[in-house]
């Protein structure tokens, strides 16, 4: 297990972080991974349920926010966001290449919001409260809605793809995935999207003004 | 005449990268002219990303942060992780030095990108509403470009409201050039505006241009702003005034999606 980054950049916010990687500056690089490397990589794992192809992506990601850290726009949402989003774009890819990683996988195992398939000792107690609050948030849909989400978020499915599997009519997907959406939206209105994951007794560095 | 809520579904769709490419097509050419759903868009990432969050604990493996920095030095050149933290400027100052240093600046490139009139005899295209005939008229529109660049490029075709081809975009690398044939002479005091949509990141302006009489306007290599990850999409709106605006501030009067490889 690799032990954080401790570097002269740990209590910055995400956008100073930003900042410094435009710069070249590779320990604000380090300082993102340390932060962020933990949830891009549970996200590639569960979507791709292969530890090499999952490792290859954050890799990719981490060398596009080098490449291309000046195209963050911090008006239109927090870096953790653009981070994650581009993560799942990059593992969704991966699984649809990669038919032999889809066919590994149980529809069922896609469901659930994960506890404990991680070493406890490792994880932030930010993550922790996130994900509390999300699978809540994910139990006050309808079975329908939080399945059409499963499906597409953790699974890589297209919506015609889960309109097949669940042998539901295309439109009515696309209705129950935008519904999920504007009440998961609703319910983790408030959540902090960006800034510093907590390390266990840690003071939280300051995020977006 | 699509509602807009059904537009609504597709940009969420999109925020969790499930659209068939066909959806894809059309929300991108909505999302070009559609402030209301670059918010819906945006609003839905950030809702996306909590999902990310659900897929459970992770601790990071020996070796990731090594592979991660051996490629990045490996494209840098240069051992970017030794030494002391550098100075904290603002995100929009950092963008503007890296801009500075490692390209050209935009605002001299787009004077420098010339603008330049092909006067295509006899290429009167008839333009249809089927694929075939769009992909046809674009290969054609695209050979004007290709005639004048070193290799072949990536053809987008910009589809205009009534679904034919009013100009090709042709990728090539980190550039892309333009060939524009079927739109309308500028209106006095107006100019085009092409706009390229990055596909993780916002909308922006790469060129201005005019259309003359008689001929095709060819717009040569415009630097893109999306990076590594390249255009999503592009779109030209007719502007008022002869600068580009920050945002489009009219609706297109063509678009189209980059298709994947």
């Amino acid at each position: 297990m690799s032990a954080p980054v401790v570097g002269p950049h740990e209590g910055l916010d995400d956008r100073a972080l930003v900042s410094l990687v435009v710069e070249q500056d590779g320990q604000a690089l380090e300082a993102l991974y340390s932060r962020y490397g933990r949830p891009c990589l549970a996200l590639a794992r569960r979507i791709l349920t292969d530890e090499q192809f999952a490792q290859d992506v954050v890799q990719e990601v981490f060398l596009t926010v080098w490449r291309d850290a000046a195209r963050f726009d911090a008006s239109r949402g927090a870096f953790s966001s653009w981070l994650l989003s581009m993560t799942h774009h990059k593992a969704v890819d991966v699984v649809r290449r990669e038919e032999n990683v889809r066919k590994r996988r149980a529809s069922a195992d896609l469901l659930d919001v994960r506890e404990d398939d991680g070493p406890q000792v490792d994880e932030q107690v930010w993550s922790t409260l996130r994900r509390e609050r999300l699978r809540e948030s994910l139990q006050t849909l309808p079975d329908v809605q939080r399945e059409a989400l499963a499906l597409a978020y953790y699974g890589g499915h297209t919506q015609r793809e889960i309109a097949q599997l669940t042998a539901t009519p295309l439109g009515t997907v696309k209705t129950r995935m935008l519904a999920g959406m504007r009440t998961l939206r609703g319910r983790l209105d408030g959540v902090q999207g960006d800034g510093a994951p907590l390390a266990e007794g840690a003071r939280r560095p300051g995020v977006r003004p | 005449m699509i509602a807009h809520e059904a537009y609504e579904e597709l940009a969420a769709g999109y925020a969790l990268h499930a659209l068939e490419p066909e959806d894809e097509l059309v929300f991108l050419q909505h999302l070009a002219g559609c402030a209301r759903c670059e918010r819906a868009l945006d609003a839905h990432r950030e809702t996306a990303a909590h999902l990310a969050y659900g897929a459970g604990p992770a601790s990071l493996p020996e070796g990731l942060l090594d592979r991660i920095r051996a490629s990045v030095v490996a494209e840098s050149g240069q051992d970017v992780f030794a030494g002391p933290g550098a100075e904290v400027v603002p995100l929009d100052v950092a963008r503007e030095r890296r801009r500075r240093r490692v390209s050209r600046p935009v605002a001299a490139l787009a004077a420098a990108a010339s603008l330049v009139v092909v006067a295509l005899v006899g290429s009167n295209l008839a333009l249809r509403q089927d694929r075939v005939a769009q992909l046809a008229s674009s290969d054609r529109l695209a050979e004007a470009v290709h005639t004048l660049e070193d290799g072949p490029g990536r053809n987008v075709p910009l589809l205009d409201r009534q679904r034919r081809v009013a100009a090709v975009a042709v990728v090539q690398g980190d550039h892309v050039s333009l060939v524009v044939e079927g739109l309308a002479v500028n209106e006095p005091r107006t100019t085009y505006v092409l706009w390229e949509q990055a596909r993780f990141g916002g909308l922006h302006a790469i060129a201005t241009f005019d259309v003359r009489d008689g001929g095709v306007a060819v717009v040569r290599d415009l630097p893109l702003r999306s990076g590594s990850e390249g255009p999503a999409a592009f779109a030209i709106t007719q502007e008022q005034g002869e600068a580009a605006p920050a945002r489009p501030l009219v609706a297109p009067v063509a678009s189209g999606a980059v298709q994947d490889a």
